[in-house]
């Protein structure tokens, strides 16, 4: 018995022994947090030339803390108006130094892209911003939640948000006044359009999913402002034709086309710029291979192709001595039509946006016969293209502004402030 | 700044702790407090401001209350005799700090909900809907919750006895501004931590330990709290879920919550044990509760532990009959409701909470132990009473997590089959379907019903759960940079 209890106990030392062994052996991980740490240091200052300081992270926290300062010196008011100034520009010049060091961290560079491919192949699933449907087809995620979701009712009762209504209302009243119109073009979202890309189920009659959207296209009717749901006509239309790309968040070559052709009809039946037919353009078709931006974004998918068949606008010029030639199409800031909204406006007539002269601009050109303006933004078709037109009154001296946005934008920032994330706490990348 | 961060994880902490470690002890407090601020200003640097008021009202407080007290050999103020009343001064100055406490947390916490309910009641006795675009809005400092209940309950428990007062005014900053539990606890009593403030040691072990618990709780919080939020808010955005959606879309919430909270939390007792602090437990498996009131012995228990201790045993807790334990029950639980936030669903949510709370009390609920239910094997009816209540508690996280009435009404009617899904319910479905989506759920059920809690995990360690601690960290560090969304749902509380 005895020889028992000292085996027994010789067993309970030696576990103790070796867990406290493994305990120390764990106090290795700071360490490990310490060396990424100093790596960063010293990849940052390999980098120095390049990044423009030997430690971005900590120049960039003196100039904040600099600029605040200043701010404090500056601002003319009392003491607490100082302060609450210079806080705002900590605050703000912080959440910089924040997204900074997430940038540029060692960690994403490296590890991100060996995880994405790890879950690429376990789960079909290479970043947490596409979903991957079958055949190749790729889908945004927010377009996805702006599909199911509830629409940017929550975004209009959000009295800090951009309120949409109100902002398209005031510009409709300015070009009125200016004996402008005013034509809204909220683009649906792949997914509602085609949701068997994502389950590869075969075509079938189904409900409007978005139904939302449809729901904001009656109000904007109803409050006189001209709107085009594109919803029922590109539904029918991408059963017969492919309208989105697969692989990227635009639409494809032919979407624009049909985009073009349906805006042109809906400004002959309800405006008075209409085409007098004396132009003459020409169209070259010609095929593109391209890796849209969600593959972009999607691990393990850089390599997915897709090939798309363009029309080439060109216009042809005939010289008083009989003599023509073919032009490019591009934006004139001197056309009565302007074009405003997202990347839709510019993709494929810009060098990283796949192709040059086949974008909506050249076939609105061509359906309009008309000289068309572009103020596209990459980013916000709402938020900011309404900005910067607002800003510069782009719109003087314009007959027709179309606006032409992805409607997922009408829903993103409801989305925000329904997560619960951390747009106050959290981190936004 | 949050735990999951690049900037926390390879900026702030390693050079923290170096310099902690690093210089003599009797320093460690002050660099601690000064390094705790820099942490809590990093979001709102004005709001540092509001801490070192509440900071200095309480240390003040703290030491009038046993002015004329002799110092006694460690330095330090002996506590208040339990036998003696207090004088009318002590009881003016503990009603000041309790007030300037509540007074802060009232302003910055309910100040914008108040203005709506007034212009909500206005609405409804006048008609007409009142402008209020130039009253005064508030922003809500982090932690604000944490840490004025911490330090309030400094002065209550030196008033009644229970601790003793601090001379020195950076050991009390540094308990209310610690930096691993500032913003979103455990709410920490001065009592359990004043002689951890002035002795402690820091060893190899603590290091490793609290290293291990830190990188399960970054874990539970990287791979399971935000995929399982990703999901959630996928399901309680959408128009109309639909019955299996959203019963799936709660179950992800419930998950999220329990990850997102529980994994701070060991991420804060980690850095504790690596700072020399000990920190008591937060969680104790919740959803392995068998009855409601287990829950909240297992569920947020620094809280529960606070409430109980200044609120509903002031309050005579249940020693003066059902009908008070049942109404001091009811108040804690809707009390507890509103510290979780200034909006109508928290309220009822505690509400509902203290109503189950009360009937699982009176009604001595245990069916499942009489007539022919005694005949079940004990584990089927454990599992049965974990189900029951799980079911009762998703009910309860919807009230949570919805913002409006209307939500609510959208979640529960499908969740109860009264609300048809959609025509936009098949994409949804399509979406949780997706591998990855099962793949999360399986795990993080597994690590709820079944897993050990990170305590019993490191209780003793083998040489597999270490190296499962190391791979995990390398895991949880890449999926953390590729995430792009990272919340914490606490911070906001």
């Amino acid at each position: 018995m005895a020889v028992r209890d000292m085996e027994m106990k010789s067993h309970a030392t030696a576990a103790r022994s070796s867990d406290a062994l493994l305990r120390r052996c764990l106090g290795v991980i700071p360490v490990l947090l310490l060396g990424i740490s100093i790596l960063q240091a010293f990849a940052d200052y390999s980098n120095r030339e390049q990044r423009g300081s030997q430690l971005p992270e900590i120049a960039q926290v003196v100039a904040v803390v600099r600029e605040a300062i200043t701010v404090a010196a500056e601002t003319n008011g009392g003491i607490s108006a100082r302060l609450l100034d210079a806080n705002n520009v900590l605050r703000a010049g912080l959440a910089d130094v924040e997204v900074l060091i997430e940038d540029q961290s060692l960690t994403r560079a490296h590890g991100t892209g060996f995880l994405q491919g790890l879950q690429q192949s376990f789960y079909s699933r290479g970043s947490d911003r596409v979903f991957q449907g079958t055949d190749g087809w790729l889908y945004l995620e927010d377009e996805i939640r702006s599909v199911t979701g509830r629409g940017p009712q929550m975004l209009q009762a959000n009295p800090g948000s951009f309120q949409v209504l109100e902002a398209i209302a005031g510009l409709q009243r300015t070009l009125l006044a200016e004996g402008a119109d005013l034509l809204i073009v909220p683009i649906p979202a792949k997914a509602a359009v085609w949701p068997e890309g994502m389950s590869g189920s075969e075509p079938r009659k189904i409900a409007r999913p978005d139904l939302w959207l449809e729901r904001f296209c009656q109000d904007l009717e109803r409050s006189g402002i001209a709107v085009v749901d594109l919803w029922p006509l590109f539904r029918e239309q991408q059963k017969a034709d492919q309208l989105y790309c697969r692989t990227d968040t635009h639409l494809s070559g032919h979407g624009i086309e049909l985009l073009a052709e349906i805006i042109s009809r809906q400004v002959a039946d309800r405006f008075a710029v209409q085409n007098d037919g004396v132009r003459v353009f020409e169209e070259q078709s010609v095929s593109v291979e391209m890796t849209g931006d969600l593959a972009r974004m999607q691990t393990g998918s850089e390599e997915l192709r897709e090939t798309q068949r363009l029309r080439i606008v060109t216009e042809l010029i005939t010289s008083p001595l009989g003599a023509s030639a073919s032009l490019p199409v591009e934006s004139q800031g001197y056309g009565d039509v302007l074009l405003m909204g997202d990347s839709h406006t510019l993709v494929y007539d810009a060098a990283d946006l796949h192709a040059k002269g086949a974008g909506l601009v050249q076939h609105l050109t061509a359906d309009l016969g008309r000289d068309v303006e572009v103020a596209g933004v990459r980013g916000s078709g709402v938020r900011g293209a309404y900005a910067q037109v607002v800003a510069r009154e782009t719109w003087r001296g314009k007959r027709l502004v179309v606006w032409c946005f992805a409607a997922r934008e009408l829903t993103v920032e409801a989305d925000e402030s329904r997560m619960w994330s951390g747009g106050r706490a959290g981190i936004s990348r | 700044m949050i735990f999951s961060s690049s900037v926390f994880l390879f900026w702030f902490l390693p050079w923290v702790l170096l310099l902690v470690w690093g210089v003599p002890q009797r320093l460690r407090n002050l660099l601690l407090t000064v390094c705790s601020y820099l942490f809590y200003g990093w979001a709102n640097p004005a709001f540092v401001l509001l801490m070192l008021a509440s900071t200095v009202v309480d240390f003040c407080c703290g030491l009038m209350l046993v002015s004329g007290q002799k110092v006694q050999e460690d330095g330090q103020y002996p506590a208040l005799s339990r036998q003696v009343h207090r004088s009318r001064r002590q009881r003016l100055l503990l009603f000041c700090s309790v007030s300037v406490n509540l007074g802060v947390l009232g302003f910055f916490k309910y100040w914008n909900f108040g203005i709506e309910v007034w212009q909500q009641l206005l609405l409804q006795v006048s008609g007409t809907a009142v402008d209020v675009t130039g009253v005064l809005r508030v922003a809500l400092p982090l932690g604000i919750s944490f840490y004025t209940f911490q330090s309030m309950s400094y002065c209550i428990d030196i008033y009644r006895g229970q601790a003793r007062a601090t001379r020195s005014f950076v050991d009390f900053a540094c308990f209310v501004s610690l930096f691993p539990q500032l913003v979103a606890g455990p709410i920490l009593k001065y009592r359990d931590l004043s002689e951890q403030l002035r002795t402690r040691r820091v060893s190899l072990v603590s290091i490793g330990t609290g290293a291990a618990f830190f990188t399960l709780g970054l874990a539970r919080k990287v791979l399971l709290a935000n995929p399982c939020g990703e999901a959630s808010d996928l399901v309680f955005a959408a128009e109309a879920p639909g019955f299996s959606a959203a019963w799936i879309g709660t179950v992800f919430f419930a998950m999220q919550i329990y990850f997102d909270f529980s994994g701070y939390s060991d991420m804060a007792r980690g850095l504790g044990l690596m700072l020399g602090f000990e920190f008591p437990a937060n969680f104790r498996s919740p959803y392995r509760a068998e009855s409601l009131t287990d829950f909240w012995r297992r569920w947020h228990i620094t809280l529960s532990g606070w409430l109980r201790d200044y609120v509903y045993i002031p309050l005579g807790g249940n020693r003066r009959g059902a009908l008070r334990t049942s109404v001091n029950l009811g108040t804690v639980m809707l009390l507890g409701g509103l510290w979780h936030g200034a909006a109508w669903n928290f309220l009822l949510w505690g509400a509902v909470h203290g109503a189950a709370l009360i009937a699982e009390r009176v009604l001595n609920i245990s069916v499942l132990t009489r007539g022919p239910c005694s005949l079940l094997p004990a584990w089927l009816i454990c599992w049965i009473r974990r189900t029951l209540v799980f079911l009762f508690l998703c009910f309860t996280w919807v009230l949570f997590r919805c913002g409006s009435t209307a939500e609510i009404g959208v979640m529960l009617g499908a969740m109860t089959g009264f609300r048809d899904a959609g025509p936009a319910a098949e994409i949804l479905w399509t979406v949780l379907l997706q591998p990855w989506f099962v793949g999360v759920f399986s795990v993080a059920a597994a690590v709820l019903w079944l897993a050990p809690e990170s305590e019993e995990f490191l209780q003793r360690i083998t040489l597999v759960r270490a190296a499962w601690v190391l791979l995990l960290l390398p895991l949880t560090v890449c999926m953390m940079s590729a995430q792009t969304r990272n919340p914490f749902i606490y911070f906001l509380f």
